[in-house]
């Protein structure tokens, strides 16, 4: 089993839904070690470990991305795409957060290897809800599969 | 001997280019030569064929001079070889009858010459005048067929300058609907975020600062969020009806009785803890989109429950009737109802007949429900009564079979 110094990669632009996400997730009263990375590059170099990165190792993958689509440089579609045609990241679960439910963001996002997509609600009681679901689901119910790197270590 | 023009052409189609004195003068010296030779040839002659050589002129005017000079030339042609070749020479032989006898055949050769010589002349005029007339109507189908041609010509180039602007036209659409799309796209992301953010702090406000807020400063929080809230539904309502504009009817055989059942699902939230009696009747089955058709459902009957919240218990009714062979659904409550004097607005967008204390709403609901009555080809419309209840009627095109 490996270990985690990361339970949840948050790629966000928007520093608003930043602390939305942020205060939500500590009203979840889950103690989860969360990193945030503000556009799909960085999100990138954090699971390739590389740039300010470089010092992490890939036998310790978060738990789960919550991934924003429309973010600046890399946008969330390519950066799914990278990470499902990677061997060392492409069990990292990934989870689509973001504003809009269009149908070809849906169909492209599950071609991908997306493992689950959803909608922000724009109220806050729903999306404060539905960050305490799914850290709940994915950091307690849902059981992970060690990366392969870790593994032939 | 001098004859009209006209006269002269009407009888001799073809001595077109001479005037009649200067027919009737050639024939005169035609014949003279013609008297001329045979004098000469006397000698050798002697009275064999006197009146050979005049024959000979009477056919060469005959043909190319016409009736009157032949007949002058016959007639001093004849009166001259007469008088000096046939014995007895130089007299006019018509003193006995076996000289007129004589001169019969003469008479009648030269006058079938003529006769034949004119029609033969009269024929070639006509045989003319055919091929004159022949080369006209060519002439005249030539510039028909080029006419044609230049018709058809420009009929090609229309055709293609109509497919070329069609062609256009229809990448202008392309691109407007693209735009349209990215437009709808940039709403549904862009507009959605700035609301959750409103919505979020608004309610952390009364959540973290609650015990510092006056009352007053916590009844705006709660207006913030809902007027956030409401404007999050319209964004929704706006593209769920934009989507409905866009989407291509993907027909296939729908029971309209399981969509209902889906639409109920559906819309238990609202339903829910309230005393409601359903009457559903046996729904035919539609060729139709079973999406569009669910959110047809869906808006009617949470129409039906919101207008009948004040009733006790509320009565809603979905069935069908048969109306001049038409299939029509009703959904039938027994709710507020509405003023039959503002019916036509009830399908327009944003229009409302409920003030928003009364019932909450966006307005763009029916306005959905009509376009996808529209893509099905059906109509729909309503008959209501303040405070009796509202019936809403519609139709699909008639291509599924009542079930």
């Amino acid at each position: 089993m490996a270990s985690h110094d990361t339970d949840i990669l948050l790629v966000e632009d928007d520093p608003q839904d930043v602390e939305l996400a942020l205060f939500a997730l500590r009203k979840s009263n889950l103690t989860s070690l969360i990193q945030v990375v503000r556009d799909g590059e960085e999100a990138l170099d954090f699971l390739f470990c590389n740039g300010q990165f470089s010092g992490r190792s890939f036998n310790h993958p978060p738990r789960v991305v919550f991934l924003d689509l429309k973010l600046p440089k890399v946008d969330g579609l390519q950066v799914l795409r990278e990470l499902k045609n990677d061997p060392r990241t492409k069990m990292i679960p990934i989870v689509v957060m973001t504003s809009s439910a269009e149908q070809r963001d849906l169909q492209e996002g599950y071609k991908l290897g997306v493992n689950s997509y959803i909608q922000k609600p724009v109220g806050f009681d729903a999306f404060q809800k539905l960050i305490t679901d799914l850290s709940y689901y994915w950091l307690k119910t849902n059981q992970i599969s060690s990366p392969p790197v870790a593994a032939r270590a | 001997m001098i004859t009209s023009n006209s006269n002269s052409s009407k009888s001799q189609p073809a001595p077109e280019q001479r005037s009649t004195l200067q027919r009737y003068a050639i024939a005169l010296a035609i014949t003279a030569v013609a008297f001329a030779v045979r004098l000469a040839l006397d000698s050798k002659l002697q009275d064999k064929f006197p009146f050979a050589t005049t024959t000979m002129a009477i056919i060469l005017v005959a043909w190319h001079l016409g009736f009157g000079p032949s007949v002058l030339t016959c007639l001093l042609g004849f009166l001259a070889a007469e008088w000096a070749f046939v014995p007895p020479r130089h007299t006019l032989g018509f003193n006995t009858l076996d000289q007129l006898v004589g001169n019969i055949p003469f008479i009648c050769v030269s006058a079938a010459i003529i006769w034949f010589g004119r029609s033969m002349h009269a024929a070639r005029a006509r045989a003319d005048a055919h091929a004159r007339n022949a080369i006209e109507q060519q002439k005249h189908l030539e510039q028909e067929i080029a006419e044609r041609k230049r018709a058809e010509e420009e009929v090609r180039r229309l055709n293609s300058e109509l497919e070329l602007r069609v062609d256009q036209r229809t990448a202008e659409l392309v691109a407007t609907n693209a735009e349209l799309e990215s437009f709808t796209y940039s709403v549904s992301h862009d507009l959605r975020a700035p609301l959750r953010h409103v919505d979020g702090f608004a309610q952390i406000l009364e959540q973290e600062c609650g015990p510092l807020l006056s009352p007053e400063a916590l009844r705006y929080a709660a207006k913030i969020r809902q007027g956030s809230q409401n404007m999050g539904r319209l964004v929704d309502d706006l593209l769920n009806l934009s989507r409905v504009g866009k989407q291509e009817v993907n027909r296939q055989s729908v029971p309209l009785n399981s969509v209902v059942n889906e639409a109920l699902a559906e819309i238990q939230s609202e339903t829910n803890g309230r005393q409601i009696e359903w009457r559903i009747g046996s729904l035919p089955t539609f060729d139709g989109d079973p999406g569009l058709l669910r959110l047809l459902f869906i808006n009617l009957l949470a129409n039906a429950a919101k207008y009948t919240r004040q009733r006790t218990p509320a009565k809603i009714e979905i069935d069908q009737m048969q109306f001049n062979g038409d299939v029509i659904v009703f959904v039938r409550d027994n709710g507020v109802g509405f003023n039959m004097k503002y019916s036509n607005k009830l399908f327009g967008v944003f229009q409302r007949l409920h003030r928003a204390e009364e019932f909450e709403g966006t307005g763009v609901g029916l306005a959905t429900v009509l376009r996808i009555v529209r893509k099905h080809g059906g109509k729909i419309w309503a008959e209501a009564e303040v405070g009796k209840g509202a019936t809403f009627f519609f139709t699909l095109a008639p291509s599924g079979s009542p079930g």
